[in-house]
């Protein structure tokens, strides 16, 4: 099975983008050993508890928590960007490893197929 | 070589479907082969057979047509941004009870599956975002 990684880097309420992008892991899922890596703005995609329903928004992020049943197991995040936002990966859905800016080039070139949304 | 086009910014706010336009032209003419070009997210609405750009502006869903017609690359659109967006095939249009089918001769609607096989088949996958 070819090693497939998609790329998040969207905040999530800032367009439907965000929602369509965790339809593409869900389907990926299927076909490939999925990893996601969280990037830039993507981060916030994995705050807990959020209230986009009091803006008669879906809030959809809830999603991601069921992407381990999916055989989706691992997750990435960028250290830079988890201390611009003064976020600890510990408190975020999914845990994300935390990898330092040099880290994520290697991580990228490490997969058979990058996709990014 | 082999392409697979991902596909995602909307044509009227992005430079994705022009620019992936010109990458599929370049790519046939250099003797490369486009798998499928898959519509997703707002790109979908290159497929918008309702729309119609003034006279004097270049329509790049015309564009798109005439490149796969001539080249044999399909042109898929994704059911679920699709549906969001107002485009239906015939069979979508006969479910959902629209009063028309709205898709563009020349594009076919497809699932997220048919993105997938594509990524997997082609040697590149190419994304053209918002």
């Amino acid at each position: 099975m070819q090693r497939l990684l998609i790329l998040i880097t969207k905040r999530p309420y800032h367009s439907i983008a965000s929602q369509e992008g965790l339809d593409v892991i869900l389907a990926a899922s299927v076909f490939a050993e999925c990893s996601v890596l969280f990037l830039s703005d993507g981060i916030l995609q994995l705050l807990p508890d959020q209230k986009a329903n009091d803006t008669k928004i879906k809030v959809f992020t809830r999603g991601y928590a069921a992407l381990p049943d999916y055989g989706v197991e691992r997750f990435y995040c960028q250290s830079s960007d988890l201390e611009k936002w003064s976020l600890d990966n510990k408190m975020l859905l999914l845990e994300p490893i935390s990898l330092l800016p040099s880290e994520i080039n290697p991580l990228i070139r490490s997969f058979d197929k990058v996709l990014n949304l | 070589m082999k392409f697979m086009l991902a596909v995602l910014g909307d044509p009227l706010n992005s430079q994705g479907p022009i620019t992936a336009y010109r990458f599929a032209e370049a790519a046939v003419s250099a003797g490369h082969t486009i798998h499928r070009v898959f519509f997703y997210q707002g790109a979908v609405l290159v497929a918008n057979d309702l729309a119609e750009p003034p006279q004097d502006e270049i329509s790049i869903t015309e564009l798109w047509q005439h490149l796969a017609s001539e080249n044999s690359i399909e042109l898929m659109a994704c059911i679920a941004s699709a549906s969001r967006r107002g485009i239906f095939d015939e069979d979508g249009a006969v479910r959902y009870e629209k009063p028309t089918c709205s898709i563009s001769s020349g594009f076919i609607i497809g699932g997220l599956g048919q993105l997938m096989e594509g990524i997997l088949v082609a040697d590149r996958t190419v994304t053209f975002g918002s």
